[in-house]
């Protein structure tokens, strides 16, 4: 705002996307002054019809424009828009404040040299292991990132954290099933998902269209990798938690390596940086479910972390690394998880057991007598499901290791099957939550969740088995037992 | 054209006879009714058991009070004599349901002596208590209902005593 004899006349600051003053305009919008840098800061005259002969422009020779280097103010500046707008602020690119006389710009923590495109100072914070260069602007990015402090780019980091975050988010996302408008939408087109997630975590990454592109194919890649995975007919095996063989974690460790890398070569980077942060990250994921009160979306995070950490030592970009694993981790949980929820129709899913010991006749006496394998069809994620049924004398009555369950040989052929039914079927709500990603055996509060969830399960459906009023009562102290505190 | 009237004739006197059946019967149905009766209410109900030694057969009686369903008494019967359960034990107990049986789990596996056994009885109206809402099949809030309970414990002396009158803890308003 400035004054004028008869009166206060205003005048606009307009700004460009990081920040740069860029035009002065009236009250009725007429540009009265402007300011232009090119991509790394240095002044350049905004009026393009003023550079008449291509070798009075040595930096942009194709484009009509004068470089302002490290010098005092050129003859160009005098009576023309950039001048106007000097005698108004001093500031111009990112907000910063030009020091002309020396070619420098004022970034508040650290001096930053245009001409050079370099900070003058060593940036005592070390943001990204990647760019072990000190004196580097916003990783070279400038057209993507500012410095708003000369120490971090902090527009870097909140894009890389939201990027994780929607990975993450969206991930939890397929798991459900909305309403909207009175219509149900059932998250069974999770393919669908996981583009739009990934596509928008890559474009917030990227900033472009280009890394949207690659989000969705990096999401789809993870998502199917991790289909792929569960589908095989492994040796059964709980390795480190994860309900899997030795041999399956390792593949799905690999096979997420794989897909991080391909994706990390055909978008021009280096297929070492894109397989490290993948792959580490799908190895790392059991043991982010430790820690009582974990979540999603913090086990999101620490694999994020790890993959960041695995793509800076191999060479890479840390930012690029934690979203790459992030997506891996989200995206193939979504694929664990299936499609759907509770009360969905499925005539797809068939449930069939495995019983690797005789002596458990009665097991599928009892799943037969009460139509388990029925009421489970409507409860599963679709697909085959070949429930592997193990003896073990050393439990109480029955138990779950990953999708398998486990069984006291005593408990099935000595109980009344109506009790041996409810408690197979009280496994079997452990064996969903396994397979939507909700269940990991070293998780305690994982635990709880679905212990709860499976005495609820063994309540509601009392009358169906007939359960004795001593059973639904003690069922009702074990639903108190595993409630959320 | 003397043959087609006579067809239709023919028609005409099958749907009015079809119509005619269909009234008369409707008739007779209108007339018929439900006859009057009422329901007589059991006095005493007596439930038999095979429990492990040493209380072998073992009978639960409940008797009502007249055209009621008030529990008027109740007693157990083993090993040849009857243990009256005091009133006091119980007290105002309404639409009792069939008891059930439960023994230690240990006993039973075993097939060894027992030195009590517990009858469960449910009675009075249902209350809903709130379990988890991600149960397949159970709307959101997820109830579960339950009737208040008598459990009773029996030793082997014909001792008895009360382990629990009324609603599950949980249930219970405190």
């Amino acid at each position: 705002m400035g004054s004028e004899d008869d009166g206060i006349f205003h005048q606009y600051l307009h700004k460009d996307h990081l920040g740069s003053k860029v035009a002065l305009t009236d009250e009725t919008g007429n540009v009265t002054a402007a300011m232009r840098y090119d991509v790394w800061g240095q002044r350049q005259d905004p009026r393009p019809q003023f550079c008449s002969e291509p070798t009075s422009c040595p930096l942009s020779p194709n484009r009509n424009w004068i470089q302002w280097a490290n010098e005092e103010a050129p003859d160009w500046i005098s009576n023309s828009l950039p001048e106007a707008m000097l005698a108004i602020t001093p500031r111009g690119f990112t907000g910063h404040e030009h020091l002309d006389e020396l070619g420098v710009i004022h970034m508040n923590g650290r001096i930053y040299d245009p001409f050079l495109a370099r900070f003058l100072q060593a940036d005592p914070f070390t943001e990204d292991s990647s760019t072990l260069n000190r004196y580097t602007y916003v990783h070279n990015s400038p057209l993507v990132y500012h410095d708003p402090s000369g120490y971090i780019s902090v527009s870097s980091l909140l894009r890389t954290a939201a990027s994780i975050a929607i990975s993450v988010y969206t991930g939890g996302l397929a798991n459900k099933t909305w309403t909207l408008f009175g219509s149900t939408i059932a998250a069974n087109n999770a393919a669908a998902t996981i583009a739009i997630g990934g596509a928008v975590s890559g474009a917030v990454a990227s900033g472009t269209w280009e890394g949207a592109k690659w989000g969705a194919i990096s999401g789809l890649l993870s998502y199917n990798v991790g289909q792929a995975i569960g589908e095989v007919d492994w040796t059964s095996g709980d390795f480190a938690g994860s309900g899997m063989s030795g041999a399956q974690f390792a593949a799905k460790s690999v096979g997420h390596g794989l897909a991080g890398g391909v994706v990390s070569h055909m978008q021009g980077g280096r297929f070492g940086h894109g397989f490290a942060s993948a792959g580490v990250g799908a190895a790392v994921s059991p043991y982010a479910y430790g820690g009582e009160g974990g979540n999603h979306f913090s086990r999101g995070m620490l694999v994020a972390i790890a993959g960041g950490g695995a793509s800076s030592l191999s060479g890479g970009k840390f930012a690029n690394g934690a979203v790459s694993a992030a997506m891996a981790y989200a995206f193939n949980s979504m694929s664990s998880a299936g499609s759907g929820s509770s009360g969905r129709s499925n005539s797809e899913t068939s449930i069939g057991f495995n019983f690797e010991t005789e002596g458990l006749e009665r097991f599928q006496l009892a799943v037969d007598e009460f139509g388990i394998e029925e009421m489970f069809k409507e409860i599963l994620p679709a697909g085959e499901h070949v429930i592997d049924v193990r003896i073990d004398a050393s439990i109480n009555e029955m138990s779950y290791r990953g999708s398998a369950i486990l069984v006291n040989p005593d408990f099935v052929s000595n109980r009344p099957l109506n009790i041996v039914a409810s408690s197979i079927g009280h496994e079997l709500i452990h064996v969903d939550d396994y397979m939507r990603g909700r269940l990991n055996f070293y998780d305690e509060a994982s635990r709880r969740r679905s212990e709860h969830r499976a005495y609820s399960w063994q309540s509601t459906t009392a009358s169906h088995f007939r359960l004795p009023i001593p059973y639904r009562n003690r069922l009702m102290d074990r639903i108190r037992e595993h409630a959320s505190p | 054209m003397h043959h087609l009237n006579e067809s239709y004739f023919m028609r005409i006197r099958l749907l009015l006879a079809y119509v005619g059946l269909c009234m008369g019967a409707f008739c007779c149905v209108a007339a018929s009714e439900v006859p009057p009766f009422h329901s007589v209410s059991f006095s005493s109900i007596s439930y038999y058991a095979d429990l492990p030694e040493p209380f072998g057969k073992t009978v639960i009686e409940v008797k009502f009070e007249q055209q009621s369903t008030i529990v008027a008494s109740m007693a157990i019967r083993f090993g040849g004599r009857r243990y009256v359960v005091p009133y006091q034990l119980y007290g105002d107990l309404r639409r009792l349901g069939p008891p059930e049986v439960s023994i230690e789990k240990d006993a039973f596996l075993e097939q060894d002596h027992i030195q009590e056994f517990q009858v469960w009885f449910e009675y009075g109206d249902e209350t809903g208590y709130r379990v988890s809402d991600d149960v397949p099949g159970c709307g959101q809030p997820c109830y579960v209902y339950l009737k208040p309970v008598l459990v009773l414990t029996i030793d082997d002396q014909g001792g008895v005593r009360v382990e629990r009158k009324g609603l599950h803890p949980d249930l219970a308003v405190p």
